[in-house]
């Protein structure tokens, strides 16, 4: 007597892609399922990757084009954190004559007490009460040192400065609080009594978020009114690789004999509102590739079940020439296997392409994890696997002898 | 004795019992050659399949080649099959997608046989039945008697001990039905037992042995 068979690998891997290659259109059919959802998967990773690369690369570009510089904080004997230094009023002018500095401004907090920033003249309580905007104080080039987008009018310069005119610029969100949205008419808005009037609208900048929900008012002005403001930090901005340069020039600038009271530090970019947008979409795609990755298990299981019943003659025949059950059930697994498997591969090539298609049409540096990729190609196999499992374990079920009357074979 | 079968009973519960075999008693000495003959519906396939192991008694016991089969789990009783025992069908069965060549080889995959000796065996066996000149082709293009004779050639490369046919001529004419029934009497003679279902008495009486199944119930004929 003869051992028992086992199943030798290479024989198992034969007969099952003899299997899978007898009927090429139904292959095809069958791996469509799992392309979709293998392409929609790797598309939205791929996006998310390629978009996040691109944040980053914003992210580094503002960052090396932007320095900020704040006075050293050291704790006094009150125990709370104290500026040890404050800047010279002319700061922004000796720093933005340094080589490699493009502009440069001081900005400063005014504080408002209890005055507030109202759209109108009077107090009026049947009007719901909003927060006011916060009062910032600014001066020399405010838009060229932030990377501030003037949407509506205009900065204001050094003759505003001079004068000390009562003008002032909102932040984008600022505006749409105190309800104006067009400057052409010179609209006014008070600030505490004083009415000033708004001559631009900023609705980007590349640093310094916090202008976007803001008015602000030039320097002198606001000392003229408020009294006294320090300034708090001094944005500049610089040209490509001058940045060690300037961060190492500035403080001496400011204080030739304690430069080490003002600390330089890289400008963080203002947060990235398209971010989101993205991953709404990024949400969408996966929950289609998710679906259509079940579907595409559903179709392999279905046409595996399908296969099963029409080929009952094989599966008889192989019975009868030795085969065990767990041969015929390992037979089918490893069908639908190569089946997902193949639905993967060609999906995540299909993803590949995508994300590489559409980030040219972007012009976009596509960014995909090699990894997450193969995985999702993997991904597809596994997901042929579980979906053959029920119809492998029906083949191995059917009894051989009914298996032989069911089709005469030819 | 290759087979032994000790008051082998088949029910099969459906609805009705029905008692497919009867307390059935039968030995087959190796190098036998029986035919077996009876009315349709009266047991004969439910016997060959008992015999070649893929169908198991309801009561009795079957003893293959000594050893009792009904303590034998799946995969004992598939490599048993697989090394020992032949099938030849009514329709053949051979896959269409693949030449003659290959469908014979398709027994070596579950008959443990090294892969170095597979070609060589089947081609062998193709020479034995006369095949040669039609390793390349496709079941489809071979005549039945043709298609049969690689059935065979698949039945016994792998040297089996017995050899199972169920009406092997039921789907042939004259012409080729003798020829198979050649082939089985040559095969007989080289010592391979054979057992044989027919209803065609002309093709029962080649045999050496013959037993008839009415009811489930086995009579031997005398010769
Ligand atoms: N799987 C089954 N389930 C229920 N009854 C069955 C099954 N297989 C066979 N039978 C019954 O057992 C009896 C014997 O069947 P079997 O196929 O052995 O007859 P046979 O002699 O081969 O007939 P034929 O010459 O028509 O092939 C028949 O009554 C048949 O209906
Ligand atoms: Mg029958």
């Amino acid at each position: 007597m003869s051992l028992p068979a086992h199943f030798d690998l290479r024989d198992l891997i034969v007969e099952s892609l003899d299997g899978i290659g007898g009927r090429p259109a139904r292959l095809m059919l069958t791996v469509l399922g799992t392309v979709v959802g293998v392409a929609a998967l790797v598309l939205t990773i791929g996006l998310g990757q390629t978009a996040g690369g691109q944040v980053a690369s914003h992210f580094d570009t503002v960052a090396a084009t932007h320095l900020e510089i704040a006075p050293q904080r050291s704790r006094g004997a009150d125990g709370a954190d104290h500026p040890a230094s404050s800047f010279p009023p002319d700061a922004a002018a000796r720093v933005a004559e340094l080589a490699g500095a493009e502009a440069a401004t001081l900005i400063g907090e005014v504080a408002l007490g209890t005055a507030s920033i109202t759209a109108v003249p009077v107090h009026d309580p049947s009007q719901p009460e909003v927060t006011s905007p916060s009062l910032l104080a600014a001066d020399g080039d405010l838009v060229g040192a932030v990377g501030a987008h003037v949407s509506q009018g205009r900065a204001f310069d050094s003759g505003h400065e001079a004068r000390a005119d009562r003008v002032v610029l909102l932040g984008a969100e600022a505006a749409q609080r105190l309800g104006i949205h067009s400057v052409t008419t010179q609209p006014s808005v008070f600030i505490g009594t004083h009415a000033y009037t708004v001559i631009g609208i900023l609705d980007r900048t590349a640093t310094q978020s916090r202008l976007l929900s803001a008015a602000i008012v030039p320097l002198t002005t606001a000392r003229q009114d408020f009294g006294s403001v320090t300034a708090d930090v001094l944005a500049v901005r610089i040209s490509m690789g001058a940045s060690s340069l300037v961060a190492h020039q500035a403080p001496i600038a400011l204080d030739s004999s304690h430069p080490d009271t003002f600390v330089v530090a890289a400008a963080s970019a203002a947060g990235d509102v398209p971010g989101e947008v993205q991953d709404d979409l990024a949400l969408v795609f996966l929950a289609i590739g998710v679906i259509t990755l079940l579907a595409g298990g559903f179709g392999i299981a279905n046409v595996t079940l399908l296969s099963v019943s029409e080929r009952q003659g094989e599966i008889g025949l192989r019975r009868a020439l030795g085969a065990t059950r767990r041969q015929i059930a390992a037979q089918f697994v490893l069908e639908s296997l190569v089946v997902g498997l193949l639905g993967g591969i060609i999906g995540a090539a299909v993803g590949v392409f995508a994300v590489v298609a559409v980030a040219a049409s972007r012009g976009w540096t596509p960014v995909l994890d090699l990894a997450l990729t193969l995985g999702s190609a993997v991904l597809g196999g596994a997901i042929g696997l579980v979906a053959g499992a029920y119809p492998a374990a029906r083949a191995a079920l059917i009894e051989p002898t009914e298996a032989l009357r069911a089709t005469p074979g030819s | 004795m290759i087979v032994e079968l000790r008051q082998v009973g088949r029910e099969f519960r459906r609805g009705t019992t029905v008692r497919a075999l009867n307390e059935v008693d039968l030995d087959l000495a190796a190098g036998d050659y029986l035919a077996i003959t009876g009315p349709s519906g009266a047991g004969k396939s439910t016997m060959l399949n008992i015999l070649g192991l893929l169908d198991r008694p309801t009561s009795g016991e079957y003893l293959f080649d000594g050893v009792a089969t009904s303590g034998l789990d799946d995969r004992r009783r598939s490599a048993l099959r697989g090394a020992s025992i032949g099938f030849v069908f009514q329709s053949f069965h051979l896959l269409p997608g693949r030449t003659v060549l290959q469908n014979v080889m398709l027994a070596f995959v579950y008959g443990r046989v090294p892969r170095a000796e597979r070609i060589d065996r089947a081609t062998e066996a193709l020479d034995r039945v006369g095949l040669t000149h039609r390793t390349d082709f496709h079941p489809g293009t071979l005549s039945g008697g043709e298609r049969q004779r690689v059935a065979i050639a698949r039945a016994v490369c792998t040297g089996p001990r017995l050899l199972l046919a169920d009406e092997p001529t039921g789907n042939l004419d004259q012409a080729n039905a003798e020829s198979v029934m050649q082939l089985f009497d040559e095969l007989n003679a080289d010592g391979l037992t054979l057992v044989v279902i027919t209803h065609d008495i002309a093709i029962a009486e080649r045999a050496r042995r013959r037993v008839g199944i009415s009811d489930g119930r086995l009579t031997e004929f005398a010769r």
